[in-house]
């Protein structure tokens, strides 16, 4: 053929025109070039594969270069977290002598970035009442100060090196005599007094209660180590006790305490200003502030200096310790900053470092696999579609080199082109995905530390150099099956079709011609071809042929579809998880009220009896929405019920399997202990109008119930409700015992009768005294106006909540309860209040006005206001951000997965158009032609759906198995809506490829494709 | 009885200035069971005109008449039907199905018709190929002459009315080469099958029953030996 082929060429072409000088000069380079030409010329006949290829590279270089990007920036993010917490320092060390400061310069020379110091002036002893909160001592520290000597040569400058005091109230102090108190202190009496240490006083006196600009006197000494040498403890540290404890020879245990410090040096008082109540630092102590230019305090006037570093350039911990050595000597102390060292690379000991540059790798080499697998398949198919040309080239001399270089080319031409294409679209998404999730990662980091993109140039590099490394892996088989290729081979053309060993068994268990058709001969044997015919036959045999080279994209596919579920499955969680946070009642302010006096009896909580004052209050908040407020007294007490009226099975399915390991508080006889929600009047109100009640039952002032009939029920696995009220009854009693301190009315031990118990004064013993329905106790009839589920949409707990509930609730007006029998069968237990924002109001304001208000009325103690909304919002947010994060990997996970199932099929059938060709002149028509191809792509669908479906089953599985004792209401579930997608995707990638194909072979001329000559 | 009847065939590929007529204006017919051996230099359109009774490719102009039908009356997926039951074709280049062994691609046309496959036919024919005994074996594992053989086999399994060999010796060497054409002339003469084939070899046009010889897209001649 090649003759031929060679004698028309001739034929066209007046060969003897050839100068042979020409040659000289030309022919080396054109020598050179010519198998550049030859790859630049077949990447540009095909062109769609080049582009898949090249999108396939630029999506895999951008999906690494995103990955590290976005784990540096995380990184830098938690490195900022640290910083803002504990400051930059990175080494601490005390020094009475400022020479010490100078020998640290000196030292660590250029290594020395930025350095701070402040005082320690002294402890001041409290006596044992003031003692009670924070111990034995008030430290007393001056502000950190920086040093503006230090060069700052390299440091940032965003935090301090050492953070200063963070302000509850008022300012942090300026000049001398004046003072910032923990806060703990704010509303306190300091008095002197014998303090903790034997024979030593309190120091510090306050003129009654502290607060902004009052006048405390303080008297501070050294803290030192009792024995000698008596050297400095730090003001702010704990108080330095040794407890024993003895086993006398009665048995009793005898505790001992032997104090280990002493208060020396102590100076004369003197009287400052509060003008700050600060919050109490882990790092400082229980410590109180003065300006920097306070005087020294103790009789000696000596002051120990506190002094915090960081350095550049040092690439170990150990480098920093020796510097320490060096500058305090081998007995010298000092502290280390080891959380901010662990998360700046310096002390790689710990385990977050680790781990954080564990999922990176993890995830890097997914990405790689992905992309090998997809850059391999093109070159693949590529020199497959070449070999008759590699065979024409071989047998015009070129060498197995040149030929392995031609394939070396055309990975260096697609990633020149993808690789700094992905660099910037890496870059590019990563920018978005952070500005887009700024606000929650915020909220993830906390303390306010902004969260961006940080580049560094060596995440570019390990981009480059991994989307390379892809490149060369990829191009290392086929450009060895290149230079493997034979001009025998190339001119006969059917190399590419090597049976499988599998397939040689199958046809050498046949012996004559018609082993291979069925019995009447009409069709070859086998499944597909009972079922689909010739067309299925076909399919199935080129997929066995074939199974190989389609395995890898099947793969690519199958893990694509499985992260797609998976995903599903993170986000299903993580949606589910916004239950804890979602009350799903109407309110978007939850008030808790609690009192200094604690009491449980309902006519002692002023937060309880007035109810409705206190609600109508925040309702006249401004920015409160109209008959949003509303008020609960949670309260519990004991009930009869009669039996005919309850649903036993369901106290039985409770008791089977409760929740909570408790039984269901009720007895057979009727007796039990149920809880009383008791709601102002509105809300009594709404909730009536809400069950469409009528008459006496809307009315508060009237006594009556509505019992919230479901229980949530575990059943197995999986959460249920049941019903314990049949709702015939119209009626329940509640109990009105008269009992004294040491008894109560509680379920036996055994859980099988209510009734009253008894402690022994004496031995603390508890003992059931009699069952309730022995007692004779006086009882309140109480009717029941509705049984519900559902307490409607006005009611301020929403169903989420109330669905946790594990026993009798009844809601009853509060009005009618106060002043009657029942308010003394009640105890207390929560008193919330709930509120919503008016559209538009500015919710800082509204929770100020609300404060203000309860502050205004003196009979409430401490209001605690969880803004819900606000919660929710943050919440979101941060599932918001997870989730782009995750959909961004998965979506390019599964582009590059489809850019290689698309260029595996599409070329593939590309490939077979010669097959085609043959297929058709022999008499196959185009629907059969069609289906044959459907089938093949249905295969690939199978293969890719099952296998992505059942390794997102197993991860889901071992998701639920690892969490679900930890989380009990998770229950296993597939995200059907994933799996879902996950089939709408493949199935319109396999039709866009397969669509894609068929227009090609369509548009084929039947003639040209049978002529094989056709290089 | 002339068993295909060829009137007025004009085929031209291009438009404009880069038209080319491969065909201009060729009729003839050929009876049942003759031997008609097409001669002609390159670009002459025998190929073309191999292609147009075959149903491979459709004429700009003019009709092909095969058993009294007119072939381009049909649909493409009647054409399919016609390639399938009405002729055979024999391929300079074989143009076996690489992944289908011997049987398989021999029996491809009887089954994609969903017919049952002449079990007598098929071993028969397996015998006059010289196939026993390679059954089974893919294309690839196949000489070049083997390869040709089964091509052959595929045309004649379904008895087709005429049996269309392109350059059907054009790969082969010269043993090979009267090795197929005594196949091809012997189920010409055995089973009185209609024979065209195109060739660039005298000696096989001159074994033929009658030489048209086509230059420029006519027929330049139309010789009959007896």
């Amino acid at each position: 053929m090649a003759a031929k082929h060679l004698r028309d060429s001739i034929g066209d072409r007046p060969l003897l025109n050839h100068r042979p000088n020409d040659s000289k000069g030309v022919c080396p380079q054109l020598n050179h070039n010519v198998f550049t030409r030859f790859t630049v010329r077949s990447l540009r006949a095909n062109r769609v594969r080049t582009t898949v290829t090249i999108v396939g590279v630029a999506l895999a270089t951008g999906l690494l270069m995103a990955v590290l990007a976005s784990v540096t920036s995380l990184h830098a993010a938690i490195v900022n977290y640290m910083r803002s917490i504990d400051g930059v320092w990175q080494e601490s060390f005390d020094y009475t002598d400022d020479a010490t400061l100078g020998n640290l310069r000196t030292l660590a020379g250029d290594h020395l970035d930025r350095l701070a110091t402040r005082r320690d002036l002294g402890a001041v002893a409290l006596s044992e009442e003031n003692a009670e909160y924070a111990g034995a001592y008030l430290g007393i520290y001056d502000l950190p100060a920086e040093s503006a000597s230090t060069p700052r040569a390299a440091g940032d400058t965003d935090y301090a090196v050492y953070p200063a005091p963070e302000l509850d109230e008022g300012r942090l102090p300026e000049k001398p005599g004046e003072i910032a108190l923990p806060a703990y202190l704010r509303g306190e009496t300091l008095v002197s007094g014998a303090s903790q240490l034997s024979g030593v006083n309190g120091g510090a006196t306050s003129a009654g209660e502290i607060e902004l600009g009052s006048e405390v006197t303080l008297a501070a000494g050294r803290r030192v180590w009792a024995s000698e040498p008596q050297t400095p403890i730090k003001s702010g540290a704990l108080f330095q006790v040794e407890y024993s404890y003895e086993t006398g020879e009665d048995g009793s245990i005898n505790e001992g305490e032997t104090v280990l410090e002493t208060l020396a040096d102590v100076g004369e008082a003197r009287t400052y200003t509060v003008v700050g109540f600060v919050s109490t630092s882990y790092q400082d102590g229980n410590v109180a502030y003065v300006s920097p230019d306070e005087p020294a305090m103790t009789a000696s006037g000596s002051a120990v200096g506190n002094a915090f570093f960081s350095t550049t350039g040092y690439t170990s911990e150990n480098e920093l310790d020796q510097l320490m050595v060096r500058l305090l000597g081998e007995d010298g102390s000092w502290a280390t900053n080891s959380s901010l060292l662990t998360y700046q690379g310096l002390d790689t000991g710990r385990q977050i470092t680790t781990s954080l540059v564990l999922f990176a790798g993890v995830l890097a080499a997914v990405i790689v696999v992905a992309a090998v697998s997809l850059i391999s398949n093109a070159f693949r198919i590529s020199i497959s579609e070449r070999t008759r040309q590699f065979g024409l080239l071989a047998s015009l001399g070129a060498s197995r080199r040149q030929l392995r270089r031609t394939v070396y080319v055309e990975a260096g031409i697609i990633g020149l082109i993808g690789i700094p294409i992905g660099v910037a679209l890496g870059i590019g998404g990563a920018a978005v995905a952070f500005a887009l999730t700024a606000e929650g990662w915020s909220m993830i980091v906390g303390n306010g530390v902004t969260v961006g993109l940080v580049l560094r140039p060596l995440d570019a590099v390990a981009a480059i150099a991994l989307g390379i490394l892809a490149l060369l892996v990829s191009a290392l088989a086929p450009s060895l099956r290149a230079s493997r290729v034979s001009a025998v081979d190339a001119i006969r053309q059917s190399q590419d079709v090597r049976p499988s060993r599998r397939l040689l068994r199958v046809f050498r268990r046949r012996h004559t011609a018609m082993d291979d058709f069925s019995a009447n001969g009409r069709r070859p044997r086998g499944m597909a071809a009972r079922l689909g015919g010739m067309p299925a036959f076909l399919a199935r045999r080129t997929l066995a042929v074939s199974a190989g080279k389609s395995r890898a994209a099947a793969m690519a596919l199958a893990v694509s579809v499985a992260l797609l579920v998976t995903a599903g499955l993170v986000s299903d969680y993580l949606r589910g998880t916004t239950s804890y946070i979602d009350y799903g009642g109407s309110a978007d302010m939850q008030m808790w009220v609690s009192m200094s006096e604690t009491s449980s009896e309902l006519a002692d909580s002023p937060a309880a009896v007035n109810v409705n004052d206190i609600t109508a209050d925040i309702a006249k908040v401004s920015g409160v929405k109209e008959g949003s407020a509303s008020g609960l007294v949670r309260t519990y007490g004991s009930v009869h019920v009669d039996p005919a009226g309850v649903n036993w099975d369901a106290v039985d399915a409770y008791d089977a399997n409760p929740p909570n390991g408790s039984c269901f508080k009720l007895d057979r006889n009727g007796y039990g202990s149920a809880d009383f929600y008791l709601v102002d009047d509105a809300t009594w109100r709404a909730l009536a109008s809400d069950l469409g009640l009528s008459g006496d039952a809307t009315d508060p002032e009237h006594v009556s119930c509505v019992a919230f009939n479901r229980v949530s029920v575990k059943n197995g696995s999986t959460y249920g409700a049941v019903e314990p009220f049949t709702g015939s009854d119209g009626t329940l009693d509640v109990l009105l015992p008269d009992l004294k301190d040491n008894q109560w009315l509680a379920m036996s031990d055994d859980g099988s009768v209510y009734g009253l118990l008894e402690r022994d004064e004496k031995t603390n013993e508890v003992t059931f005294v009699s069952p309730a329905s022995d007692l004779g106790l006086k009882t309140m009839s109480v009717p029941v106006v509705a049984y519900t589920d559902n307490l409607g949409e006005s009611f301020p707990i929403g169903s989420a909540m109330m669905d946790q509930t594990t026993g009798l609730t009844l809601v009853m007006p509060a009005s009618a309860v106060f002043g009657s029998e029942l308010e003394g069968a009640m105890s207390t237990s929560i008193i919330q209040y709930f509120a919503s924002f008016a559209e538009g109001a500015d919710e800082n304001a509204v929770i100020e006005g609300i404060q203000k208000a309860h502050g205004a009325r003196g009979d409430i103690d401490t209001v605690t206001i969880n803004n819900l909304r606000e919660s929710l919002r943050e919440y979101n947010a941060m599932i918001f951000t997870v989730n782009v994060f995750l959909y961004c990997f998965i979506a390019i996970t599964m582009a590059i997965a489809v850019a290689n199932v698309f260029n595996t099929i599409a070329s593939g059938l590309m490939l077979r158009t010669r097959e085609f060709a043959t297929l058709q002149s022999v008499g196959m028509g185009r629907r059969a032609f069609r289906r044959m191809i459907f089938l093949e792509c249905a295969d690939f669908a199978v293969k890719g759906l099952v296998g992505g479906v059942a390794l997102a089953t197993l991860v889901n599985w071992g998701f639920f198995a690892a969490l679900s004792n930890s989380v009990s209401t998770l229950a296993f579930e597939m995200p059907w809506g994933h799996v879902a997608l996950a089939f709408a995707v493949v199935a319109v990638v396999l039709a866009a490829s397969a669509g894609y194909a068929l227009h090609k072979t369509h548009a084929l001329n039947l003639v040209e494709a049978l002529r094989a000559d056709v290089l | 009885m002339d068993i295909l009847r060829i009137e007025h065939i004009t085929k031209t590929y291009g438009s404009g200035d880069t038209a080319v007529r491969a065909l201009d204006d060729v009729s003839f017919s050929v009876a049942a069971g003759e031997f008609v051996a097409i001669i002609g230099s390159s670009g002459s359109g025998k190929s073309t005109l191999l292609h147009m009774i075959g149903g491979v490719d459709r004429p700009t102009s003019g009709t092909v008449f095969l058993n009294g039908e007119n072939v381009f009356e049909r649909s493409d997926e009647q054409l399919a039907v016609f390639r399938r039951r009405e002729v055979g074709l024999v391929y300079q280049f074989y143009n076996l199905v690489p992944v289908l062994d011997v049987v398989e691609n021999m029996c491809l046309p009887v089954l994609m018709d969903g017919r049952a496959v002449n079990e007598k036919r098929l071993t028969g024919l397996l015998h006059t190929l010289g196939l026993e005994g390679r059954e089974h074996h893919l294309p690839n594992q196949l000489s070049g002459g083997q390869q040709q053989r089964v091509a052959i086999g595929r045309a004649l399994m379904n008895a087709p009315a005429v049996v269309l060999a392109d350059e059907p010796t054009g790969n082969l060497d010269s043993k090979n080469s009267a090795e197929i054409m005594a196949l091809l002339r012997k189920s010409n003469r055995e089973l009185r099958q209609t024979l065209i084939v195109i060739t660039h070899d005298e000696d096989i046009a001159l074994t033929a029953d009658r030489v048209i010889s086509l230059e420029d897209g006519r027929i330049a001649s139309d010789t009959r030996e007896r």
